[in-house]
């Protein structure tokens, strides 16, 4: 049986934006006219819906399950009688196995790679259990890669079963497929726990994974991270006590797994001048001194805006993060050579990048096409933000935006941009301007502009404040302008750095991307009072 | 969940037990978010309206008519976040979208036609159907209509989009029937 040409015309108009509108009014027509290409367009479209429902990921519903008492909320349909463990099997053994070959190449520049070590963590763990295990099968091996006559060969067969519960890897490389598609690669020496089939715990040692379309949101917890897969080809962490991430291509969410309660407020004493060395001839590179992962400490990091677009969101008030070295131009294609991106503490990293091919990301991100889990709370009354920023050109450029996700309460906009200038003498510069408007108040709140300039090339310490109705701005420490607010209290869900979500009411210019690089950002739900905002850039400056 | 199993749900929710409703979101969560997303192009708004169709039911859960079916009950509410979606983006929609929503408004009625798929718990045996499925429409099918993913898996499978819908659409009848078969 042929299908209705006009019927699959109609499947690719729902979603390519190659069909013309000549061609959708006609299908529109036809469609009016025909009863029979009606009903099967409906069943193609209800039968679509229900495979993309089916196929995704469990979601997280963090709104609803705030308005519940907060606690998770499972997701998983409870299983009819007559979906054991024998369908499950059935699931995963069905995927043709495929032993590690010259695929593992490719690999190592598009899959990616966690390195989380774990061993005082574990030992630290004791018999602590989480997550009862499932008692069906939710992965199965592919294959294994060992010296011959190893013991592991006997137990790791093609196509056997695994259930949720540990995994302890002594020899050769063991290939694993979880049910929704993940291949993950532990590499011994490697202990991790199979929590279900879309999430795994690294104990110890390196696990790639491979996140295929359609297994989006597979989840990988570490001692200090947690690794949220968004749809990316690939993403990778590794690291000795830092669990840093490194992303190649796609989107990835982490977050830190230390309590926020754990972490300790920022304040001048907790960011010891001694670390941070940077070394701007050998920029990308891991840092000299490594930093426990629950200690908030000033560290040499940036995120290289200009080659890594990036959209950072905190998951909880007051919440600290860093990125520790730059995305520097084109991330190389070899794993050893990217540096590691980290986050510490309960904050949240969601980083957006998309590669025209392995290893080579093209600089435009799409946050507009990303909704990330709605969190009203970001930025809301008084706040501060601060972070050491470096300009890498004379051009004008977006350094923040804080935005709201969805319609209903977008009445407020804040915006902080560079503007290109020149000194007198010729020197380029870039005056900062700070922005925070109610819809309607028009001209009558003009932005703040800063009495001092910022140059290319230079780390300069910025710092934006909320109190009450009065907005601060700080340059290198210092005052450079402040003024009235707008009436009412601000609320954001989202912040952008280095760029604008470029929605409706934004000019090209002002929706220019940032190029430069951005180290140390931070997010407080109060006004720092300014001699702390200081404090904090005098402490770190003399890594600058 | 049996309609006696809802009501006592609703009640200890009404009751202050307000977890309990998470056992609604299991049992209705999938078919839910099924409805939404064979109506809304974009999977992250599709998820985020199924989202917002459960927080509003639960805030309006004591004006649920008992004796009505709670999933139709869920699917209105769905139905009316949807509108509410189509008319804030107003202007902002894609040509996608606006070709979607007149499509939606001519194939209504047809839409409205429950079928065996949507029920959620059968929901689960899609995925038994998938896998029975020969393993090039089973590619297909993972790549979930998504226009970008199309062209991606078009070229990894070296043929034409044209040719990838028309696989879909095979992929999709054979799942009808082994999803009637397995019922």
């Amino acid at each position: 049986m042929k299908p209705d040409p006009d019927l699959i015309l109609l499947l690719q108009a729902w979603s390519d934006p190659e069909i013309s509108e000549t061609e959708r009014a006609r299908l529109l027509e036809r469609l009016a006219a025909d009863a029979e290409l009606r009903q099967s367009l409906a069943e193609q479209l209800t039968m679509c819906g229900a495979l993309r429902a089916v196929q995704a990921a469990e979601p997280r519903w963090l709104e609803l399950q705030d308005a519940l008492d907060g606690r998770p909320i499972n997701h998983r349909p409870l299983p009819p009688e007559d979906f054991d463990d024998q369908v499950m099997s059935r699931l995963i053994a069905s995927g043709a196995p495929e032993a590690p070959g010259p695929r593992w190449r490719r690999w190592l520049a598009l899959a990616a790679v966690v390195t989380l070590a774990g061993g005082l963590w574990w030992l630290s763990r004791g018999t602590e259990k989480t997550n009862g295990p499932s008692p069906v099968a939710v992965a199965s091996v592919v294959g294994l890669k060992a010296p011959e006559g190893s013991p592991a060969g006997d137990r790791w067969k093609p196509g056997g079963l695994l259930t949720a519960g540990p995994i302890d890897l002594t020899d050769g490389t063991l290939v694993i497929r979880t049910s929704p598609g993940v291949e993950l690669s532990l590499r011994a020496p490697v202990r991790v726990r199979l929590l279900s089939a879309d999430e795994i715990e690294v104990l110890e040692g390196n696990v790639l994974a491979k996140v295929p379309v359609g297994a989006e949101r597979f989840r990988m917890h570490g001692p200090t991270l947690r690794v949220e897969d968004l749809g990316t080809e690939s993403l990778s962490s590794g690291g000795t006590g830092l669990s840093p991430v490194r992303v190649f291509e796609g989107r990835t969410e982490a977050s830190g797994g230390s309590p926020i309660a754990n972490l300790p407020e920022l304040a001048p004493a907790d960011v010891p001048t001694g670390l941070g060395q940077r070394d701007e001839a050998n920029h990308g590179s891991p840092p000299d001194v490594e930093t426990p992962a629950d200690q908030v400490a000033a560290g040499p990091s940036a995120l290289d805006i200009g080659s890594y677009p990036g959209l950072v969101r905190s998951l909880r008030p007051s919440a600290y993060w860093r990125f520790e070295t730059a995305y520097a131009g084109r991330i190389p294609s070899e794993l050893p050579e990217v540096p590691p991106l980290e986050v510490i503490g309960d904050a949240r990293i969601v980083a957006v990048g998309h590669a025209n091919s392995a290893g080579e990301l093209s600089g435009t991100a799409r946050t507009d096409a990303f909704r990330p889990h709605f969190r009203p709370d970001m930025l809301a009354g008084d706040f501060t933000i601060t972070c050491w920023v470096r300009p890498q050109s004379p051009d004008s450029g977006v350094l923040f935006a804080a935005t709201r996700d969805d319609d209903r309460e977008r009445e407020f906009s804040l915006v902080v941009l560079a503007s290109a200038e020149t000194l007198s003498n010729g020197e380029p510069g870039l005056r900062v301007h700070f922005g925070l408007k109610r819809q309607g108040d028009g001209d009558d709140a003009p932005p703040l502009v800063a009495s001092k300039l910022i140059h290319p090339g230079r780390w300069h310490h910025l710092a934006i404040s909320r109190e009450g109705g009065l907005l601060r701005l700080y340059i290198d420490g210092k005052e450079s302008a402040s003024g009235k607010g707008p009436d009412g209290s601000p609320s954001f869900t989202r912040l952008l750095v280095g760029r604008h979500s470029a929605r409706k009411g934004t000019s090209p210019a002002a929706a220019r991307p940032f190029t430069g690089s951005f180290d140390e950002l931070a997010l407080f739900q109060r006004a720092l009072a300014g001699s702390t905002i200081a404090d904090l850039a005098k402490a770190a400056a003399g890594a600058r | 969940m049996e309609p006696d199993e809802v009501r006592q749900v609703i009640d200890a929710v009404l009751a202050g037990r307000v977890h309990e409703f998470s056992k609604l979101v299991r049992e209705f969560g999938l078919s839910v978010r099924a409805f939404v997303h064979a109506r809304v192009f974009h999977a992250e708004d599709a998820e985020d309206i199924a989202q917002e169709t459960f927080i509003a039911a639960f805030r309006a859960l004591g004006d649920f008519e008992r004796g009505r079916e709670f999933g139709a009950w869920l699917t209105g509410i769905a139905r009316h976040r949807i509108l509410e979606h189509l008319r804030a983006r107003g202007r902002r929609l894609g040509a996608i979208e606006r070709f979607q929503n007149e499509v939606l408004h001519v194939i209504e009625t047809e839409m409205k036609t429950d079928g065996p798929h949507s029920r959620g718990e059968r929901l689960e045996a899609l995925l038994a159907c998938i896998e029975r499925l020969p393993d090039r429409l089973r590619r297909v099918v993972r790549a979930n209509l998504a226009s970008e993913k199309i062209t991606r898996l078009a070229q990894e499978m070296r043929t034409t989009a044209g040719a990838i819908y028309t696989l879909q659409w095979r992929a999709n009848r054979l799942l009808r029937e082994c999803m009637e078969n397995e019922l």
